[in-house]
């Protein structure tokens, strides 16, 4: 059996959902974040619907 | 008579040419592999913090030290050198002197109240918070609370170690992000107000020193 990722993280007992706008400004922060220099890892407890991850990751 | 002329403008000449290649696939490849040069670079450099952060808590050697392999591992996964890798480790665990980068989270709030940590690890803390700070406001969100800010933990200056800036970090939490209550997957620690909940971890690598 081969290991295909390992990872110490954070995750949020609670979260937060949010409406479409929401989730792509959010997402769109999160990517702004990540690119920053200093930046190692940027966690946030938000619950995006599953269509529109898909229809941005895709 | 007209070769030494040729021979003078010999420089100019060619930096004239030099920009009317413009449109050549060289320099279409060239500009394009700036970018990713730029990329690939940013991404290593990401990298090279962790590495050295997870040497110099808990040691070089990967097998007795959980977070450096994990790191290792990843940095392999974008396909940086080894032996960038190895001199990341080398300058950590060597005790020479270098830019001592230190590990801050940062707290702060998103579009709709979402809660965001974001994890840096910095040379100079007044850029970074500045730069998070500037990139919160300007979508949607705020950083969470001056007191979580370096200006706190500031007086934490002397300390490399990334339990005590942590530790700092999290007592420091504001109550409305303190109901946010965060664990480790790994642990699962119920206290998360008091100590960071990923200190058992920490404590057993330096352990394993």
């Amino acid at each position: 059996m081969k290991i295909e990722s390992a990872d110490l993280s954070m995750i949020p007992k609670n979260t937060v959902e949010l409406d479409e706008s929401k989730a792509r400004q959010a997402l769109r922060l999160v990517d702004i974040l990540e690119d920053g220099e200093d930046v190692q890892r940027v966690t946030a407890n938000f619950e995006i619907p599953e269509a529109l991850l898909a229809e941005v990751g895709g | 008579m007209i070769a030494p002329d040729v021979g003078g403008w010999g420089g100019p000449v060619g930096a004239i040419l030099g920009l009317m290649s413009g449109h050549s696939k060289w320099s279409q490849i060239k500009r394009q592999k700036g970018a990713n040069d730029v990329k690939r670079g940013a991404v290593f450099t990401k990298m090279g913090r962790e590495i050295s952060l997870a040497a110099r808590a808990g040691g070089g050697d990967p097998d007795g030290n959980f977070r450096l392999r994990l790191a290792i591992e990843r940095a392999r996964a974008t396909n940086m050198p080894l032996d960038t890798i190895k001199r990341a480790i080398e300058k950590a665990t060597g005790g020479g002197e270098g830019a001592q980068f230190e590990e801050i989270t940062y707290e702060g709030y998103g579009p709709g109240g979402v809660a965001i940590l974001v994890e840096t690890a910095t040379d100079n803390k007044n850029r970074t918070a500045a730069e998070i700070r500037s990139v919160l406001t300007k979508h949607g969100g705020q950083l969470a609370a001056p007191e979580a800010s370096p200006g706190s933990s500031s007086s934490a200056a002397s300390s490399h170690s990334p339990r005590a800036a942590t530790r700092k970090s999290w007592s420091s939490l504001p109550s409305m992000l303190a109901r946010t209550t965060w664990t480790h997957q790994a642990i699962r620690s119920r206290s998360t107000r008091s100590r960071p909940s990923w200190r058992p971890c920490a404590d057993r690598s330096r352990r394993l020193v």
